[in-house]
């Protein structure tokens, strides 16, 4: 195996760890959470003139062909910075579904936006019945003339509150839980009968509850196949697992070297606390948690790259559930070992470990991962 | 970043996997020692037994990546490892500080797999043995009336110890076991060498007298640091007990399912140190503290791996294989003949991991 980065991705894990160090500090960050928009536009629009919006995509897209390796590498670096533009929801997830699926003239309307920062995207699949389970959808979109009649409802949409345009899955036929029947769709956020309502995650993003009520959709909403949406939604969230799984690697290194330098530096029982045997054996187990982590990371991101398919899928498993385990321990060793400062605003390690926490939540838990790689 | 090797060290893997396969059938749950003894004698003939001695010596030359990929395929097809004792550590300092008659000994019976070492913990860093003296003869090396433990001693010929000569010093002894004043072995305690009055003289110390601790610490730093793929090693065991928990008869379906979660789980955390150990297999010999967390977890996870094995095993864990029983029928039929608590003895009783993370947090923190 062949683990050295080219040039270019030497370059551009560079770029964005100058960016976070430069132009993204904690406190600055904390501004951006609390505003009305919970991001910057500015930053938005940097990404955009760097090309990291246009990295995952083909060249014949307007992007820069970039690979799994390439988009681990970003969301890493956006890890450590703890970022709260949401270029998960965007170009992970709709973009991703674009990628995958999109017609020429539906990339030309929405990806090429994505890439130059101008529309954000937003990918809605959850329910508050189906758990992770992708295929148990209520929502659906039955045939009304040449278009579709979407109705239904769908919970936690990250960047909701943003999205330009969202990517939907509904059910086309078959019952709430059939692996086949279910297609994805391409609405504009402010078609008439979707109303929202928005609110700020625990982890510092957005998201929305959206509700369809008979929106009435053309032919040209269908993205990809009807009734061929599973497999292309499956794809996305994995692609997206392989995303936040990244990010949580980089949070956990943040999160084992502050607390190194802080036990450094703390003094208790008239030395540092770094000096206790007990605590420096749980700063290697942090360490040792993080590299487990980072190894699954290039493993299924180079399974991702060799082409997708079970064998991608069961690395992107394995990955998620060591992630999930290992950021539990690295955060909730990073807060106790902090004390009490650990647990305030102020202190961006508070914020690691619930970015952390959270991240075991999306797109499927420890428990969810297990029995899927198993099953594979 | 690929997952595929270069040519070159893909070529090599090939070569090793196309010997494994001509030499070595795997034999699933229990692997006989018979066909263990057969495989050995076809490294031998190969050129293959001591790797990383001189190639003056019959090492091979090979360089620290190939070093670990051979490593790794003998690990991936659960075939036997090379004797970790005899070829590295005892060979070394045979090399290194041995006399020539010692070397003319012994050199040949190790590059032949044609000695068996019993290894006393002394070595592993228990107390050494204390010698007898009463007749204040300082040239003689006495052990009388007394007998201790030793793994593996049944079958074994020769023994090596850190005997105290002095108090805070010790010798590297090589101790003959084929005297009839030694019984090695002897049922019913299979791990027990009794000493009747055996006398040795300064020609069994091997290297400087009273230098034994610190000879035995270099060699075991120097042997542990060779890429020893600890993690296929761990994969290959973990196979062991999927394969028992698929075709086990007695199993029901809530246990079946509940053993099979817990395989994902530690199938899971050996991909990631895989990974890890073949980054790391590059960096030649260095002593980094993603080395170190390799040892650590494999010995952690070795120890889970056979006592989920033994939980699997259920009553068939208890019988007390014959260790010298070749095709390893007794007491109960080949395929349960697992020794699965020896294994996880010697891997709980290796678990040093307190002093080993106290190397991590000096080199990172």
């Amino acid at each position: 195996m062949d683990f050295s980065l080219s040039e270019e991705q030497t370059l551009l894990a560079d770029s964005i760890e100058k960016f976070v160090q430069n132009d993204y500090p904690f406190d600055a960050r904390q501004k951006l959470v609390k505003s009305d928009q919970g991001f910057s536009s500015e930053n938005w629009a940097t990404f955009a003139e760097l090309g990291w919006l246009g990295m995952p995509f083909p060249e014949a897209d307007g992007g820069f062909d970039g690979g799994a390796v390439d988009s681990m590498i970003m969301m890493e670096q956006f890890g450590k910075g703890l970022i709260v533009e949401p270029f998960l929801a965007n170009v992970v997830l709709a973009g991703g579904a674009l990628k995958i699926a999109g017609s020429k003239a539906q990339k030309e309307r929405y990806l090429s936006g994505i890439i130059d920062g101008t529309v954000q995207g937003a990918l809605a699949f959850a329910e508050p019945q189906g758990r992770f389970n992708l295929a148990d959808l209520t929502t659906t979109a039955s045939g009304s003339g040449a278009g579709f009649v979407l109705s239904g409802y769908k919970c936690v949409v990250l960047n909701g509150p943003a999205a330009d345009f969202l990517v939907v899955s509904a059910r086309t036929s078959g019952g709430q839980r059939d692996q086949t029947g279910v297609s994805l769709f391409l609405v504009d956020s402010d078609a008439d009968g979707i109303s929202r309502r928005d609110y700020p995650t625990v982890d510092a993003f957005r998201a929305s509850e959206i509700t369809f009520t008979d929106v009435q959709l053309d032919d040209t909403a269908l993205l990809g196949e009807l009734g061929g949406g599973l497999t292309i939604i499956e794809q996305v969230i994995d692609e997206g697992i392989l995303a936040v799984g990244s990010e949580a690697v980089g949070c956990m290194e943040v999160l084992y070297k502050a607390t190194v330098e802080y036990c450094k530096t703390r003094e208790q029982f008239g030395q540092p606390i770094g000096k206790f045997q007990v605590l420096q054996h749980r700063m290697v187990d942090m360490f040792m948690e993080h590299e487990q982590s980072k190894s699954l990371m290039y493993m299924a991101a180079m399974r991702v790259d060799e082409g997708y398919g079970a064998e991608a899928q069961k690395a992107i498993s394995a990955f998620k559930v060591q992630v999930g385990k290992s950021g539990r321990f690295v955060g909730q060793g990073a807060v106790q070992l902090h004390g009490g400062m650990g647990m305030t605003d102020e202190l961006n390690v508070g914020h690691y470990f619930k970015r952390l926490t959270m991240i075991d939540t999306l797109f499927g838990n420890v428990d969810f991962h297990l029995k899927r790689f198993g099953s594979l | 970043m690929r997952g595929d090797s270069n040519p070159e060290a893909a070529a090599f893997a090939d070569e090793i996997r196309t010997f494994i396969q001509r030499h070595w059938r795997n034999q699933g749950l229990a692997p006989q020692r018979r066909a263990s003894a057969e495989f050995m004698s076809a490294l031998v003939k190969q050129g293959w037994s001591v790797p990383d001695w001189p190639v003056a010596e019959g090492g091979t030359g090979w360089t620290h990546g190939q070093r670990y990929l051979f490593e790794r395929e003998l690990a991936l097809a659960d075939a036997p490892a090379l004797d970790f004792f005899a070829a590295n550590v005892l060979g070394t300092l045979l090399l290194d500080a041995g006399t020539s008659a010692q070397r003319d000994l012994h050199l040949p019976l190790i590059r032949e797999n044609r000695a068996r070492w019993c290894v006393h913990p002394s070595i592993w860093g228990a107390a050494p043995l204390i010698a007898c003296d009463p007749t204040g003869n300082a040239s003689e090396i006495r052990f009388e009336n007394c007998a201790i433990g030793c793994d593996g001693a049944a079958g074994a010929h020769w023994l090596a110890a850190l005997v105290a000569i002095e108090p805070d010093q010790s010798s590297l002894v090589l101790i003959p076991l084929d005297r009839t004043e030694v019984q090695a072995g002897l049922p019913p305690d299979r791990d027990q060498i009794i000493f009747d009055d055996l006398v040795l003289t300064a020609a069994s110390i091997l290297g400087r007298e009273g230098a034994g601790q610190m000879l035995v610490e270099a060699a075991l730093a120097r042997a542990r640091s060779l890429p020893w793929a600890r993690i296929p090693r761990c994969r290959s065991a973990l196979q062991r007990v999927m394969v028992l928990v698929a075709d086990h008869p007695d199993l029901d379906q809530a246990s079946r399912g509940s053993f099979k979660t817990r395989l994902a789980a530690l199938e899971i955390e050996l991909l990631g140190l895989d990974i890890l150990e073949q980054r790391i297999a590059v960096a030649a010999g260095e002593l980094s503290a993603e080395a170190i967390m390799v040892r650590i977890k494999s010995r952690e996870l070795s120890t889970e791996i056979f006592t989920l094995m033994i939980e699997v095993l259920g009553y068939y864990a208890l019988p007390d294989p014959d260790p010298l029983n070749l095709d390893n029928e007794g007491p109960i039929g080949g395929r349960y003949s697992q020794g699965a608590i020896e294994e996880l003895f010697r891997y709980v009783g290796g678990l040093e991991t307190m002093t080993e993370r106290d190397q991590i947090a000096a080199l990172k923190f």
